[in-house]
C-alpha cells in the first residue's frame, strides 16, 4: 500500500514515516503543498496524510487541487486547528477523515486502515464475528439466537467495532461514532459503556469476543490480538 | 439617625438647611426693622402727647385736680382711638401733682423709668404688651415738673405677632419645596451616574467589549464615561494578549508533542518499558492541558468565526452529556438524574456548550459520595429570556476560601488534588468561559443540606434577553 505524507515539520514527518513504514507502508514524504501535489500527479495513492497548515500553498488548496486533478485516494488531514469550521471545510472539500495534533500513531494508522477498507467494498448487508451478529438495517444484535439487549450508543460502539472487521479502533473513532466530539476529554467514561457492552456480550458465560489493546483502542475478534 | 446614602437626598438636606438658615437670618433681621419703625411711630405719638400736656401745665397757678381731669380727658381721648396712654406729673422731688391712672404707675418701679429726655420699652408683669416710657423735664411759669408718658405697644405687639405667624406658616412650606427641589435636580443631574453603574455592573460578566454610556454632551459625567471607557479598553487588550497568549503557546506545543508521542511509541513497539508507559501517561496528560487550554482560548474569543453559534437545544445537549456520563455513575451507584421540560434554545457552538455542560457532570460524578444523587435540571424562564442549567450534587460542597478561586485558571484545592492527581484545574474555568462567551454566567452556589449547586445561564434563542443584547 502506497501513502503520501505531505507534511512540513521535519521531526514529525521524520517520526511519523518511520512509524508507518513500520506498520507497512510505501511512504513518500513531501516537505510542503506544491511538492505534495508534484507527487499525487505522477503517483497513484491508496492513502494521503496531508497536513493543513503548510507554508505557501496550504492543505486544503492541495486537496481540492488533487481532488480536481483527479486524485480518489482518501485524504486523511493533520491540522493543529480543531475548531468545527475547520473540520467542516476539510470534509467538504472531499477530505475523508480529519485527526488534530497531538495524536496517537496507533489512531493515525487505525483510521488510516478504516479508510482504506471503507473505499476497498460496499458495506455488507450483515456484519458478524463468531456466534455475534448485527443487522444495521434493523440495529438488532445477537449471540447465537439470542437476542442482545443494547442501548443506543452500546449499539452504535458494536457496530463500529464490527466494521472494523477485527481491526484496531480508537477511543477517538468511538467518540466520533457514537457521541458528540466535544465529549471525547472523557475517555475513562466511554470505557465505563465498553464494559457494560462487554458484560452483555459475555452474558450467560460466553467466550470473550471485545478485546482491550492498552493504551490504543478495542478489538472485536474471537482472539485476542 | 443615620446620613442619607444618596447624593440625591443629602443635596435636598443640604439645601433645605441652607434655606432654613437664610430664612432665619433674613426674617430676624426683618422682624427687627419692622419692630424699630413701629416703635418709632410710638414715639412720635408720645411727643405729641407731651405737647399737649405741656399746654395744659400754662395755666397760673396750676390747679392739680383740674389737671388731673384734664389728663384723665386726654387719656379717655386716646383710648377711644385705641391707644393706652398713661400720663402723670410729679414735682422734680417726687411730690406727685396729677396722674391719669394711679394704679398703673404704682405698678411702674422707679428703676423702670428711663432718664430725663430719654425713652424706653418695658414689660409689665401680668401685661401681655409691651410699654414704651416717655420722661420728660419740663420748666413751665407754674414751676418745673417731670412728665412721665406710657404707651402700651399693643396695636405693634399685634402686628409683630402676625408677621411672626405668617413666617412660621411659609419657612416650613418653603423648606420643604427647597428640599424637593434640591433632591429633583441632584437626581436629574446624577442621572447618567445610575446608567452608568448598571452598564459597569454587567461589564466583565458577559460578553467584551461593553461600554459605559457615553451622552456626548462633554460634561464631567460624560469625560469621566471616556476616561474609564477608555481603560477598559486598554485592560480588555491586556487581558485579550494574555489568553490570546496561552492558546498561542498551547497551538504551538502540539507539533513537537506529536513527534514526542510518536517517538515514544515507536521506541516502545521496539522494546516495552514501565519509563516508557509513564513518558506516554505524562504526554498524555499534557494533551489533555494543551486540549483544555485551546479550549478556553475558543471559549474566549466568544462568537468568533472559528467557533460559529446556530441555535441549540440545551435540553437536548444535557440529554446526551447525562446519557454519557449515566454508566459511569451507575457504577458508583450514583443517582444521576435529568430534570428538564420543553425545549430550551440557546444561540451556541454546540461543541463547546457540551463539552461545558460535560464539564459540570464530570466533576459531579467524580466528587459525590457513592449513593448520593446529581440532579441535572434545565429550566426556561420565558419572560426575562433566560436558560438556567444547574447540576446539584451531595457531595462535600466547596470550602468557602475555596469558592472565589472556583473559576480561576489551575486553582485547586486539596480535595480535587486527592480525587483527581490528574486534574489541571481548567474544567471550570472552561464552563465559566463558555458562558460568558454566549452572553452568560457560570456560579456555584452551596446546595441546602449539604454539596453543591453549579449553574449556567444562558440567554433564551428568541427570548427577551437576546432581543436586548441586539439592541
Amino acid at each position: 500500500m502506497r501513502l503520501l505524507l505531505v507534511e512540513d515539520d521535519r521531526p514529525l514527518r521524520d517520526a511519523l514515516g518511520d512509524r508507518l513504514r513500520a506498520a507497512g507502508w510505501a511512504v513518500d514524504e513531501a516537505a510542503n503543498g506544491d511538492d505534495g501535489l508534484r507527487w499525487v500527479r505522477c503517483a497513484p495513492y491508496d492513502a494521503i496524510v496531508l497536513d493543513v497548515n503548510l507554508p505557501g500553498r496550504d492543505g486544503f488548496s492541495v486537496l481540492s487541487e488533487a481532488r480536481r486533478a483527479g486524485c480518489a485516494a482518501p485524504v486523511l488531514l493533520l491540522t493543529a486547528r480543531d475548531g468545527v469550521a475547520d473540520r467542516v471545510r476539510g470534509l467538504d472539500l472531499g477530505a475523508d477523515d480529519y485527526l488534530v495534533k497531538p495524536f496517537a500513531t496507533v489512531e493515525l494508522l487505525a483510521r488510516l486502515r478504516a479508510l482504506t477498507r471503507r473505499g476497498a467494498r460496499p458495506a455488507p448487508e450483515r456484519l458478524a464475528v463468531g456466534d455475534l451478529s448485527f443487522d444495521p438495517k434493523t440495529r438488532v444484535a445477537r449471540r447465537g439466537d439470542e437476542r442482545l439487549d443494547l442501548t443506543p450508543k452500546e449499539t452504535a460502539i458494536l457496530e463500529a467495532l464490527l466494521r472494523a472487521e477485527g481491526g484496531l479502533v480508537t477511543r477517538a473513532m468511538l467518540f466520533d461514532t457514537a457521541w458528540d466530539a466535544s465529549l471525547d476529554a472523557f475517555p475513562a467514561v466511554l470505557d465505563v459503556h465498553i464494559s457494560n457492552l462487554r458484560r452483555k456480550l459475555e452474558a450467560g458465560g460466553r467466550p470473550r469476543l471485545l478485546h482491550t489493546v492498552r493504551g490504543q483502542g478495542f478489538v472485536l475478534a474471537e482472539r485476542a490480538p | 439617625m443615620s446620613w442619607p446614602r444618596t447624593i440625591g437626598a443629602r443635596l435636598g438636606l443640604f439645601n433645605a438647611g441652607l434655606v432654613l438658615a437664610s430664612l432665619l437670618g433674613l426674617g430676624g433681621a426683618g422682624l427687627a426693622y419692622v419692630d424699630r419703625v413701629l416703635i418709632a411711630g410710638a414715639d412720635r405719638n408720645l411727643h405729641d402727647e407731651l405737647l399737649d400736656v405741656a399746654v395744659m401745665l400754662e395755666p397760673e397757678p396750676l390747679d392739680p385736680a383740674q389737671l388731673e381731669a384734664a389728663l384723665t380727658a386726654e387719656a379717655a381721648e386716646e383710648a377711644a382711638g385705641g391707644y393706652d396712654v398713661y400720663y402723670r406729673v410729679t414735682r422734680p422731688d417726687g411730690t406727685p401733682v396729677a396722674t391719669s391712672a394711679p394704679a398703673f404707675w404704682s405698678l411702674v418701679g422707679w428703676h423702670l423709668l428711663p432718664a430725663d429726655g430719654e425713652r424706653k420699652t418695658i414689660r409689665l408683669p401680668h401685661d401681655p404688651h409691651r410699654l414704651r416710657l416717655h420722661r420728660n423735664r419740663l420748666d413751665p411759669p407754674t414751676g418745673p415738673v417731670c412728665v412721665d408718658l406710657a404707651v402700651r405697644l399693643e396695636p405693634e405687639d399685634l402686628a409683630m405677632t402676625q408677621l411672626l405667624r405668617a413666617g412660621a406658616l411659609a419657612v416650613p412650606l418653603v423648606i420643604g419645596v427647597a428640599a424637593v427641589l434640591g433632591a429633583f435636580m441632584a437626581r436629574r443631574a446624577l442621572a447618567p451616574v445610575d446608567a452608568i453603574e448598571r452598564a459597569a455592573r454587567t461589564i466583565g460578566a458577559g460578553p467584551r467589549g461593553r461600554r459605559l454610556p457615553a451622552t456626548g454632551t462633554r460634561d464631567e459625567l460624560d469625560r469621566l464615561s471616556e476616561t474609564l471607557n477608555a481603560m477598559l479598553e486598554r485592560l480588555e487588550r491586556a487581558a485579550q494578549r494574555n489568553l490570546a497568549f496561552a492558546g498561542d503557546v498551547a497551538h504551538e506545543v502540539r507539533t513537537p508533542l506529536a513527534v514526542v508521542r510518536a517517538r515514544l511509541e515507536q521506541a516502545q513497539a521496539a522494546g516495552p518499558s514501565p519509563a516508557l508507559d509513564e513518558a506516554l501517561a505524562a504526554v498524555g496528560r499534557l494533551e489533555g492541558m494543551v486540549r483544555s487550554l485551546l479550549a478556553l482560548a475558543r471559549a474566549d474569543e466568544g462568537g468568533a468565526p472559528s467557533a460559529p453559534q446556530t441555535p441549540t437545544d440545551l435540553v437536548e445537549v444535557a440529554g446526551e452529556v447525562v446519557g454519557f456520563f449515566a454508566p459511569a455513575a451507575e457504577a458508583r451507584g450514583i443517582d444521576l438524574r435529568l430534570r428538564a421540560g420543553a425545549p430550551a434554545p440557546v444561540l451556541a457552538d454546540r461543541t463547546a456548550l457540551a463539552r461545558a455542560v460535560a464539564n459540570l457532570v464530570d466533576n459531579a460524578v467524580a466528587y459525590a459520595p457513592a449513593r448520593t444523587a446529581i440532579e441535572v435540571e434545565v429550566e426556561v424562564d420565558q419572560a426575562p429570556g433566560w436558560v438556567t442549567l444547574s447540576v446539584a450534587d451531595g457531595g462535600p460542597g466547596v470550602p468557602d476560601d475555596l469558592r472565589p478561586l472556583l473559576f480561576e485558571r489551575f486553582a485547586r484545592g486539596a480535595h480535587a488534588a486527592a480525587v483527581r492527581p490528574d486534574g489541571a484545574g481548567l474544567g471550570l474555568p472552561l464552563v465559566r468561559a463558555v458562558a460568558r462567551g454566549l452572553g452568560g454566567e457560570a456560579e456555584h452556589a452551596p446546595r441546602p443540606g449539604g454539596g453543591s449547586v453549579f449553574r449556567v445561564r444562558l440567554p433564551l434563542h428568541g427570548g427577551d434577553a437576546s432581543a436586548m443584547s441586539i439592541v
